[in-house]
C-alpha cells in the first residue's frame, strides 16, 4: 500500500460546507461531533464596522447602566481612567492584554483550521503549573536558563493538557468545544487539590502556592507598575503568528478548514491538522500560564486562569483571527477589564458590566458575519466616509484586505 | 466506608439524581427541539443562568408561579435576540451562542452584585419539597428513591412523552425535522424554514430558562454567579449521548443527576481519604465518559449548526 | 386527485373559447444588474404540455419560480385558470394549484414519503378561522393517501421509505404524486430528465402525456429537444431574459433552426473532436470493491485507460460513479483492488495520486473549491510550496497572484482578478476556475464527473475544449456522467456502470439509446430482440391507464 495511508483517510467532520449531502464517505455523512460553521474567521474586516460594533455595544451597556441607577458617564469615566489614567493604568491595560492576545492566537489558528476549542482555561492552568515545577526545578540555575526553559515547560503542560481531547477528536470524532470543557473542570479541581494540599504555602490561609523562585520571575518592565517583561514574549508570537498566515503550512491549515473535502483531495492531511492545531493552540495558553504565574501574580492562585481562557477565545473571533486584530481586540479586551475593576473599586458598579459589554461586542461582530448586514454596514460606512472624505481612504480599507467580490 | 453498603446511602443518592437531572431534563428537551430544527444553541448555560437570577429574584416578590415563569421567559428572551442574530440575520451560531453565554453570566454577575451589597443578605426562598404521593411513595426503596419528588421533577418528566409527541406525531415536529435536515427543500416544499427554526429556538429559550429556574427556586434557594456550574454544557452532552431522543433526555439527564449526587453524597464519607476535588471530578469524568461513547455513529441534523440562506 | 378535472381544451386552437391555465403577460424579473426575464409573455393551455426551452441563464427557471410563486416578478400580469394570480409566497402557489418540480427535487431526504407529503401541505382555504397547533401527523392516513395515488398512476412509490434510500426516478415520481395529492391543477417540471436513464425518460414521458390527457397542463422546461419532440405540444424559446419564439407548434417546428434560436451560436453546439493517437496504459484499476452507505458501491470493477484516449462512465446515477471517481483519484479507499498510474500504486493516497498527476473534477463543485478563498488562493492550491510561489515556507504573494491572473485568463475565467472570492463566481466560471487549478500542468490522468453539466454553452464548450486538450497531449481522461450527449460527444470509448458492475462496454460508435437503456437498467443486452427494452420493475409504465 502506498505511503501516505495513516494520514488519507478523511475525517469528515471538520465538514464545513454543511449544504449538499453525503459526499458518499468524502465528506461529513459519519459526523460523530457537532460541526459548526467556521467560515467566519476569513470574514472581510472593516475598522467601520467594527468601531460599529463597539459604540453600539457602549450604547447598549449605557442603557443598562441607567435603567439599573447608574450614571453611565461616571461608569465609563472610571473605566477610561482605571484603564489608561496613569502608568500603572496602563501597565494593568497591557499586563491584562498580553496573555488574551497569545490565547486568542492559538484560538485563531484551530479556528482557521475549522477547530473550536473552549479549553485554554485549563491549558492556561496547567502551563502556569508547568511554570512553577520549572521554578522549583531549577530553582539555582542562572535566569538566562531558567526562565526560557520555564515557559517551555508551560507550553508543554498546555499541549499535554489538550493531547487527550485532541486525539479523542481527531480519531473518534468527539466533540472538541466540549470534551475541552470537561478539561478545564479537571485542571481547576486539580489545581485547587493542589493549592490546598501538597503545593500549599504552608502559613496561608487561603490556598495559594509559594512565591515562584527568583530565577524563573519575569522582572518588571516599567517600574511601579505590573507590567511585567512577558508582555515582549507577546510581541514575538503576535509576529509568528503573522508568518504562520502567510506560510505554506498555515495555507494548508486554513484551506483545511475553509474546505476538508477539497484538502483530502489535495492530499491533505486532515487528522493530522485537527491534532497540531489544537495542540498548537493549547501550548499558546500554557504560555498564557505561563505569562500569568511567572509574570503578573508570581505564585499560583486556584483562580489563576480568571476567564482569560474563554476571553482568549472572543479576542479571537473579534480579531477575525488574524495577527494585527487579535493584537487590537485584546487590547479592547484589557482596557474593559482593567477599566472594570478600576470601576467596581472606586464608583461600586460591578465589574461584570465589562463582560456584559464584550459580549454585546461579540454579538454585532457576530452580526457583522452576516452578509447583509455586513453590505449594509459597508454602504453606511462608505456614504459616511464620501461625506467626511478625507476619512473615506482610511476608515473603508483599514484593518484587513480588500476582497471585492463579483456583480 | 461502611455506609456505602447500608440502604439509606443509595436512597438518598437515587432521589438526589433525580432532583439533579430535573435542570438538565428542561434544558435538554428545548435544546433538543432547537436542534433537530439546525439550530446548535451553545449558549444554554447562558440561557439558564438568567432564567435562575430572574426566577428567583420575581418568586421572593411574587410567589414560585410567577417566578418560575419569569425565569422561562427570561430564557425565551435570550432566545428572541438568538432567533433575531441567527434564524433572520444569519449570524454564526457558535459565535452567538459564545456570546449569549457570557452576555447571560455577566449580565446576572451585575445584577447580583448590584443588588447584594457586600456582606449584606441574599435574597431567599423555600425550596420545593417533595410531594408525597400516597401509596407510591411509600413503596420500599422505589418510593424513597424515585417517587417522592418535588412537582417540578414531575413535571419536567411530564415534559418528556409531550416533546416526543410534538416531535415524532405532529406536522409541527415533521417541519423541525425537515429544516434540521434539509431547510432547501423544506422552503421549497413550502415549510416556513425561518419561522419553524424560530419557534424551536424559542422553546429551547423558555425551557433553559426554567432549567435554570429549577436550579434557584426549586433546589438551591439563593442564587450566585455561576450557580449554572457548566450544566449548560451537560446538556449539550446529554444530547449527543442520546441522539437527539426525548425519552433519551431523560434517562441521560438522570445519568448525569446520579453522577452529580453519589460525588456529593460520597463526600461526606470518604473525604478522610479521598480529596474532595476527585470526588467533584465523577460526574465531570463520567460526562467524559459518555461523550467519547456518544459521538460514535452519532447521526446528527444534516444542517446542525448552519443558517438556512434561501437562495435568491 | 379529483373527479373534476377541467374539460379538455380542443385540439391546438388559439384558445378564444377555453380559459387558459396560466397566462402571464410582459413578466419581467431583475436582479441587481441583471434582466433574468425582460416582458416576457407566456401561455398556457388547458390539457397541453408547452415546453420552455433555453441555454441556462435564458430565465428558464426564474419564469418557473414565478409561476410557482417562489420568485415575485417586479412587473408584468399574471392569471391563472382566469382568475387574476399574484403569489406573494411558494405557499400560496401549491394553495392555488400550481406544483413545481424542480431539478433538485424538493422532497426532505431525511423523511418518508409519507410524510413528505404533509410538509407544506396547502391549507383548504376557507376552513376554520381557529386551527389547533400543532396538528396531529396522522400517519397512517398520509400512508395510504400515497399508496391510493400511486395505484391511480400506476407508479411503484414506497410510502414508508426514506427519500434519500429511493433512485432518483422514483423520487421524483414521489414528488409528481405529492403534487397531485395536494391539489395541483397545472404542473411545471424543471429539466426532469437530465439525470434519468432512457427508460427512465421513457417512463416520465409516459407518465406526463398520461397526466395531460387527464387534464393537467404541463410545463415543461427542458433543453433536449428530442425528448420535447416526442413530448410537447407546443414550444417557446427563451434567450437572455426575452422570448424568441413564443408558442411554436412542435409537430410543425424545425429542431435544428430551436436549437439555433437556442444558443443563437449553432457552432456552439458542434463539437470538433480532435483526432486522437492511442498511447501507453497510464491509469489502470484492477479489481475494485468498495462497499458504500448508500447505493451498490462497487463490485469488482476494472478499467483500464491509454494516453490520448477518453472514456466515458455512463450509468444511472448512484450507481457507484462517486465511488469510482473517488478510489480512481486515491481519496477513498476500496476493499479490495489497486489503482496504477504509469505503472505507480496510488491506492488510497491522494497525495500519491496528485504526484502521479491525478486530476479531478468532482461532480459536486462544492468539494472542489474553497469559496472563501480567493481566485489566487485557489488556483494555487495544488503548487503551494512549489517554487516560485514560495520560498523557505513563506508563501510569495505577487508571484502567486501574476500566476493567478495568466492561468485565469488562459482559462477564461471571467472576471481574471486574481483577488476576488472564488464564491462570488458565477457556476461556469467556478468550474472553469476548478479546470484551472487541475489542468494547469497536462495531467497524466484526468477524471471528470459530469464536467459540462449546468454549465452555459460557452463554458461547456470551453470545459469540452479543455478535455480534449488533456486528451491530445497524452493524458488518459475518464468522464463519468449520466447524461449521454455529454458523454457521445467527449469519449471514444464507453463502459456501462449498472449496480456498482460494469455491465457493458463498447466504441462511442455503437452507442444507441436502446442499446444503453437495456444495460444501464441492468439487462443484458440482445440486439436480436426488443426484450431487452422491456421495463424492468423500475417504475416504467404499463401500457394503458
Amino acid at each position: 500500500m502506498s505511503t501516505d495511508a495513516g494520514d488519507a483517510t478523511p475525517t469528515g467532520s471538520g465538514d464545513t460546507t454543511g449544504h449538499g449531502s453525503g459526499a458518499g464517505g468524502l465528506g461529513g455523512d459519519t459526523d460523530g461531533a457537532l460541526r459548526a460553521d467556521t467560515t467566519f474567521e476569513r470574514a472581510t474586516i472593516s475598522l467601520g464596522t467594527s468601531l460599529l460594533a463597539v459604540v453600539g455595544a457602549l450604547g447598549l451597556g449605557a442603557i443598562i447602566l441607567a435603567g439599573s441607577g447608574q450614571n453611565p458617564l461616571t461608569a465609563y469615566g472610571a473605566i477610561i481612567v482605571g484603564s489608561f489614567g496613569d502608568w500603572f493604568a496602563i501597565g494593568e491595560t497591557l499586563a491584562r492584554a498580553a496573555p488574551l492576545a497569545v490565547v486568542g492566537i492559538g484560538a485563531a489558528i484551530a479556528l482557521r483550521a475549522g477547530v473550536i476549542t473552549i479549553g485554554a482555561q485549563g491549558q492556561l492552568i496547567a502551563g502556569s503549573l508547568g511554570a512553577l515545577c520549572a521554578g522549583f526545578v531549577l530553582r539555582d540555575v542562572p535566569s538566562g536558563v531558567a526562565l526560557p526553559l520555564a515557559a517551555v515547560a508551560g507550553a508543554l503542560f498546555g499541549m499535554v493538557w489538550v493531547l487527550i481531547p485532541a486525539l479523542l477528536r481527531a480519531h473518534l470524532n468527539v466533540n472538541e468545544i466540549l470534551s475541552t470543557l470537561l478539561f478545564n473542570e479537571f485542571a481547576f479541581l486539580l489545581m485547587a487539590y493542589l493549592l490546598n494540599g501538597p503545593l500549599k504555602e504552608p502559613k496561608a490561609i487561603t490556598p495559594k502556592s509559594e512565591p515562584l523562585p527568583d530565577s524563573v520571575v519575569l522582572g518588571d518592565l516599567v517600574a511601579s507598575t505590573r507590567l511585567h517583561a512577558g508582555v515582549l514574549a507577546v510581541v514575538v508570537i503576535v509576529a509568528l503568528f503573522g508568518l504562520w498566515t502567510r506560510s505554506t503550512m498555515g495555507y494548508r491549515y486554513d484551506l483545511f478548514g475553509e474546505n476538508p473535502r477539497l484538502a483530502h483531495s489535495l492530499g491533505i492531511p486532515g487528522r493530522r491538522i485537527i491534532l497540531n492545531s489544537l495542540l498548537i493552540s493549547g501550548a499558546l495558553a500554557g504560555l498564557a500560564g505561563w505569562l500569568q504565574a511567572a509574570g503578573l501574580l508570581q505564585r499560583l492562585f486556584v483562580d489563576i486562569a480568571e476567564e482569560i481562557g474563554f476571553f482568549g477565545l472572543v479576542v479571537a473571533m473579534l480579531g477575525g483571527a488574524r495577527p494585527l486584530g487579535i493584537l487590537a481586540a485584546a487590547l479592547l479586551v484589557g482596557t474593559l477589564q482593567a477599566g472594570g475593576l478600576h470601576m467596581q473599586a472606586t464608583e461600586g458598579i460591578p465589574a461584570s458590566l465589562s463582560d456584559v459589554i464584550q459580549a454585546l461586542i461579540l454579538l454585532g461582530f457576530a452580526v457583522r458575519y452576516a452578509p447583509q448586514i455586513a453590505a449594509i454596514a459597508r454602504r453606511a460606512v462608505r456614504s459616511v466616509s464620501e461625506t467626511l472624505g478625507a476619512v473615506a481612504a482610511w476608515g473603508g480599507t483599514g484593518g484587513g484586505r480588500k476582497r471585492p467580490e463579483a456583480s | 466506608m461502611g455506609k456505602l453498603a447500608e440502604l439509606t446511602f443509595w436512597t438518598a443518592t437515587f432521589a438526589g439524581g433525580m432532583r439533579l437531572a430535573t435542570p438538565l431534563i428542561f434544558a435538554s428537551l428545548g435544546e433538543t427541539i432547537a436542534q433537530r430544527a439546525g439550530v446548535l444553541n451553545i449558549g444554554l448555560e447562558g440561557f439558564m443562568i438568567i432564567g435562575a437570577l430572574t426566577s428567583l429574584y420575581v418568586t421572593v416578590e411574587a410567589g414560585i408561579a410567577l417566578g418560575l415563569l419569569a425565569g422561562a421567559l427570561a430564557g425565551a428572551a435570550l432566545a428572541l435576540l438568538m432567533v433575531l442574530l441567527c434564524v433572520r440575520l444569519n449570524a454564526n451560531q457558535v459565535v452567538v451562542g459564545f456570546g449569549l453565554t457570557i452576555l447571560g453570566v455577566g449580565l446576572t454577575g451585575y445584577i447580583f452584585r448590584l443588588t447584594t451589597p457586600l456582606g449584606g443578605e441574599r435574597r431567599q426562598v423555600n425550596i420545593l419539597g417533595e410531594i408525597h404521593i400516597p401509596g407510591l411513595s411509600d413503596i420500599p426503596f422505589l418510593g424513597d428513591a424515585f417517587l417522592s419528588n418535588s412537582w417540578m421533577t414531575w413535571l419536567a418528566l411530564g415534559l418528556v412523552p409531550v416533546v416526543w409527541w410534538l416531535a415524532q406525531r405532529t406536522v409541527f415536529g415533521l417541519e423541525v425535522r425537515a429544516v434540521g435536515e434539509d431547510p432547501d427543500a423544506a422552503f421549497a416544499r413550502g415549510v416556513n424554514v425561518i419561522r419553524v427554526r424560530s419557534i424551536a429556538t424559542l422553546l429551547s429559550g423558555l425551557m433553559a430558562g426554567l432549567g435554570g429556574a429549577v436550579i434557584t427556586t426549586g433546589l438551591v434557594g439563593v442564587f450566585e454567579p455561576a450557580i449554572t456550574a457548566g450544566r449548560g454544557f451537560i446538556a449539550l452532552i446529554v444530547i449527543i449521548m442520546v441522539r437527539w431522543s426525548a425519552w433519551g433526555v431523560a434517562v441521560g439527564s438522570f445519568a448525569f443527576g446520579l453522577a452529580d449526587a453519589l460525588g456529593t453524597n460520597l463526600r461526606n464519607i470518604v473525604s478522610d481519604s479521598v480529596p474532595t476535588e476527585a470526588l467533584q471530578m465523577i460526574p465531570f469524568f463520567v460526562a467524559l465518559v459518555i461523550l467519547v461513547i456518544g459521538a460514535r455513529r452519532a447521526r446528527m441534523p444534516k444542517s446542525l449548526g448552519f443558517n438556512y440562506v434561501p437562495d435568491r | 386527485m379529483s373527479g373534476s378535472s377541467p374539460a379538455i381544451a380542443g385540439e391546438g386552437s388559439a384558445g378564444d373559447g377555453a380559459t387558459l391555465a396560466f397566462e402571464g403577460v410582459g413578466v419581467s424579473r431583475a436582479f441587481g444588474a441583471t434582466q433574468a426575464l425582460d416582458r416576457v409573455d407566456f401561455d398556457l393551455r388547458p390539457g397541453e404540455i408547452h415546453a420552455l426551452v433555453g441555454e441556462n441563464g435564458a430565465g428558464k427557471s426564474t419564469l418557473a419560480k414565478i409561476v410557482a410563486g417562489t420568485l415575485r416578478a417586479d412587473s408584468g400580469t399574471l392569471r391563472l385558470f382566469g382568475e387574476p394570480y399574484s403569489p406573494r409566497r411558494r405557499s400560496d402557489g401549491s394553495a392555488a394549484g400550481v406544483a413545481h418540480v424542480r431539478q433538485q427535487l424538493s422532497l426532505v431526504r431525511g423523511l418518508t414519503v409519507a410524510q413528505n407529503i404533509e410538509l407544506g401541505r396547502p391549507r383548504r382555504s376557507g376552513s376554520a378561522a381557529w386551527r389547533p397547533w400543532p396538528r396531529v401527523f396522522n400517519s397512517r392516513e398520509a400512508r395510504a393517501e400515497v399508496e391510493r395515488l400511486a395505484a391511480e398512476l400506476d407508479l411503484s412509490v414506497p410510502a414508508d421509505r426514506i427519500v434519500d434510500d429511493l433512485p432518483l426516478a422514483v423520487r421524483q415520481q414521489a414528488e409528481i404524486l405529492i403534487s397531485l395529492a395536494w391539489g395541483a391543477r397545472l404542473l411545471i417540471l424543471d429539466e426532469p430528465s437530465s439525470a434519468l436513464g432512457p427508460l427512465e425518460t421513457e417512463a416520465l414521458i409516459s407518465l406526463c402525456l398520461r397526466l395531460r390527457d387527464e387534464g393537467k397542463p404541463i410545463i415543461y422546461i427542458s433543453h433536449r429537444l428530442p425528448e420535447l419532440a416526442e413530448l410537447a405540444d407546443r414550444l417557446t424559446v427563451l434567450r437572455q431574459g426575452r422570448v424568441v419564439t413564443s408558442g411554436t407548434d412542435v409537430a410543425a417546428a424545425d429542431l435544428r433552426r430551436i436549437a439555433e434560436l437556442m444558443v443563437g451560436d449553432i457552432s456552439l453546439l458542434e463539437v470538433r473532436r480532435p483526432d486522437l493517437e492511442l498511447g501507453e496504459v497510464r491509469l489502470e484499476a484492477d479489481g475494485l470493491r468498495l462497499a458504500a452507505e448508500h447505493g451498490p458501491g462497487l463490485r469488482d470493477v476494472s478499467l483500464t485507460v491509454r494516453a490520448g484516449e477518453i472514456v466515458g462512465v455512463v450509468g444511472v446515477a448512484g450507481n457507484g460513479q462517486e465511488e469510482l471517481a473517488g478510489v480512481l483519484t486515491g481519496q477513498l479507499r476500496p476493499d479490495a483492488g489497486t489503482v496504477r498510474i504509469d505503472g505507480i500504486e496510488v491506492t488510497n493516497s491522494p497525495a500519491a495520486a496528485i504526484g502521479a498527476g491525478v486530476a479531478l473534477l468532482p461532480e459536486d463543485r462544492t468539494a472542489g473549491l474553497a469559496a472563501e478563498f480567493t481566485l489566487a488562493e485557489n488556483l494555487i492550491a495544488r503548487r503551494v510550496a512549489d517554487a516560485p510561489f514560495a520560498r523557505l515556507g513563506v508563501r510569495l504573494r505577487a508571484a502567486v497572484r501574476r500566476h493567478a491572473r495568466a492561468l485565469a485568463e488562459r482559462f477564461d475565467v471571467r472576471p481574471p482578478e486574481p483577488a476576488l472570492r472564488a464564491g462570488s463566481l458565477s457556476g461556469g466560471n467556478q468550474q472553469k476556475l476548478m479546470a484551472a487549478r487541475e489542468m494547469e500542468r497536462n495531467p497524466a490522468v484526468l477524471v471528470a464527473a459530469g464536467p459540462t453539466k449546468g454549465l452555459d454553452p460557452h463554458a461547456g464548450r470551453a470545459i469540452r475544449d479543455r478535455c480534449f486538450e488533456t486528451a491530445r497531449r497524452g493524458g488518459a481522461v475518464v468522464i463519468i456522467s449520466a447524461d449521454l450527449d455529454e458523454v457521445a460527444e467527449l469519449a471514444q470509448r464507453v463502459v456501462v456502470l449498472s449496480g456498482g458492475r460494469v455491465t457493458d462496454r463498447f466504441g462511442v460508435e455503437e452507442m444507441t439509446s436502446a442499446r444503453l437503456g437495456a444495460v444501464m437498467a441492468g439487462l443484458a443486452w440482445d440486439p436480436g430482440s426488443e426484450a431487452g427494452l422491456s421495463p424492468a420493475g423500475s417504475g416504467a409504465p404499463g401500457a394503458t391507464p
